[in-house]
C-alpha cells in the first residue's frame, strides 16, 4: 500500500531553543554498550522534577494536539488511552498464598500460552528472559521471565495511518493488548507466582520490542520496529514480567535482516525522511535505526504516524511465511550454491 | 517502582484500599480529561491556526 495524502514533511510544531538531539540521547554512534534512557515520552504520574526529559514540551503537545481539526476522533483515542489505564491499576497485585509448584517450565509455558490464545485467539506469545536490555537506565524489572505478547491492528483502518482514525485504533489495540498482559498476570498471581504487566501505551516503564525480538516474536526491522511472519509491522506489544518458571523461546530468523538489506519501501515514504537505509552503531550495536529528531517532531504533531509500519511489504496480510521462505531458501543457495553439473 | 505503581498497585488482599484506590484513579483520569479539553483545546486551535497560517508553531513558549 501507499500512504493515502500524508501530511505535508515540514512539521508545524517547532522548538524555538532545541533540546539536545534525541539521536545523542539514545548513544547514536556510541560504541560501548549502556542502557538506553528515556527521550520523548514523560512517564504518567512522574514528578517533573525528577525526569530530565529534553523532549517533555513535545510530548505534551503529542497527548493533547491528537484531533485537533476532528474532536470527535481525538476524544475516541484519548478514551482508549484512558481506560487502558484505568485497566492497568489491576497490573500488579495480591499474589496467591498457596502456590503452584512448577516441576516442568516447558509444560507450563505451553499452559500459559493455550490459556491467554484461548481468551485472545489473535495474540501471538513468546517466552524471554529478563536482561539488562529490557529496561531503562536505573531502573530493574521485578521478575526473570518475560512473556512477550502481540495483537494485529485492523489493517483496513491502519492503511489510513497518520490520520486520526489510524491512532484510534492504534489505542484500541494498546489497551486490548493490555488487557490480556493484564489478564495473564492476575492469572499467574492466582498461581501462587508474582507477575505485573506492562501495557502502557508509551511505554515508558519497559523495552517492550528487544524483549520480544529475545521471545521469537519476530526481528528487528529497517523502519526500527519488530517485524513478525504472522502480522508483518501491524501490530502492538505488551507484556507480563514474572517469577514462575517458564521454558524459554529462542529468537527467530525469518529473514526479515536479508530483505530490509535490499528493500526501501519504508525509507522512501517515510515522509520527514527519518530512516536510515543502512544499519547505524547504536550504543555499542550495530542495527537498524530511526532518526529521532527527523521522526519525532512529525510523529507528535500527527498524534502518532505509523506509515512505516503499514508500507512495509511485511504488514500485507498473508505475505509473511512466503516471503519468509523464499529469503531463507535465497540465503542457503547463497552459501552452498547448487554444483555445476559437469558437460 | 514507578510513581503510578506506589499510587495505584494494591499489593494487599484488601477490598478498602481497592476501593480507595479505585476512586482516586477515577478522580485522576476526571482531572486528565479536564486538562484535555481545556488546555488540550486551546493547544488545538492555536495549532490549527498555525497549520492554516503556515506558520512555525514552537512548542516550547507559551504553551
Amino acid at each position: 500500500m501507499r500512504p493515502l495524502d500524508p501530511p505535508p514533511p515540514e512539521p508545524v510544531f517547532r522548538y524555538r531553543n532545541p533540546p539536545r538531539s534525541g539521536n545523542e540521547i539514545n548513544g547514536l554512534g556510541e560504541t560501548a554498550w549502556r542502557k538506553p534512557h528515556k527521550v520523548f515520552h514523560r512517564v504518567p504520574y512522574g514528578d517533573p522534577k525528577k525526569e530530565p526529559f529534553e523532549w517533555r514540551a513535545l510530548d505534551l503537545h503529542f497527548n493533547l494536539v491528537m484531533g485537533a481539526g476532528k474532536p470527535l476522533q481525538g476524544f475516541r483515542a484519548v478514551r482508549h488511552v484512558l481506560l487502558n489505564r484505568w485497566n492497568l491499576r489491576r497490573a500488579n497485585g495480591h499474589v496467591a498464598k498457596t502456590r503452584r509448584e512448577v516441576a516442568d517450565p516447558a509444560a507450563m509455558a505451553e499452559e500459559l500460552r493455550a490459556w491467554l490464545t484461548k481468551r485472545y485467539p489473535d495474540a501471538i506469545v513468546g517466552f524471554a528472559g529478563v536482561d539488562e536490555d529490557a529496561s531503562y537506565q536505573g531502573e530493574t524489572l521485578p521478575g526473570k521471565y518475560a512473556i512477550c505478547i502481540g495483537m494485529p491492528m485492523d489493517r483496513e483502518t491502519m492503511v489510513a495511518a497518520p490520520q486520526i482514525r489510524a491512532t484510534v485504533e492504534v489505542m484500541r489495540i494498546y489497551r486490548r493488548v493490555a488487557a490480556a498482559a493484564v489478564d495473564l498476570s492476575e492469572h499467574i498471581r492466582s498461581l501462587g507466582w508474582p507477575a505485573k504487566a506492562y501495557g502502557d501505551t508509551k511505554s515508558t516503564e519497559i523495552l517492550q520490542i528487544p524483549l520480544a525480538i529475545k521471545a521469537g516474536l519476530g526481528e528487528l526491522g529497517k523502519h526500527g520496529s519488530m517485524i513478525c511472519k504472522e502480522y508483518g509491522s501491524n501490530f502492538r506489544l505488551a507484556s507480563v514480567i514474572t517469577e514462575i518458571p517458564v521454558a524459554l523461546d529462542a529468537p527467530v530468523d525469518i529473514g526479515v535482516d536479508d530483505f530490509c538489506m535490499n528493500c526501501r519501501r519504508c525509507t522512501a515514504e517515510c515522509p520527514p525522511d527519518a530512516i536510515f537505509d543502512t544499519k547505524q552503531t547504536v550504543r555499542g550495536v550495530d542495527k537498524w535505526y530511526v532518526d529521532f529528531d527527523k521522526c519525532i517532531p512529525y510523529f507528535a504533531e500527527n498524534g502518532g504516524c505509523a506509515i512505516c509500519l503499514e508500507v512495509c511489504p511485511w504488514s500485507e496480510p498473508g505475505r509473511g511465511d512466503g516471503m519468509s521462505a523464499k529469503m531463507l531458501a535465497r540465503r542457503a543457495r547463497r552459501r552452498d550454491p547448487e554444483p555445476v553439473p559437469a558437460e | 517502582m514507578s510513581d503510578f505503581d506506589d499510587a495505584f498497585h494494591v499489593l494487599a488482599d484488601s477490598r478498602w484500599r481497592r476501593f480507595k484506590r479505585d476512586v482516586k484513579l477515577v478522580r485522576w483520569l476526571l482531572l486528565f480529561l479536564l486538562f484535555y479539553t481545556i488546555k488540550g483545546g486551546k493547544i488545538r486551535r492555536r495549532y490549527l491556526k498555525h497549520k492554516a497560517a503556515g506558520t512555525p508553531y514552537y512548542v516550547d513558549e507559551g504553551a
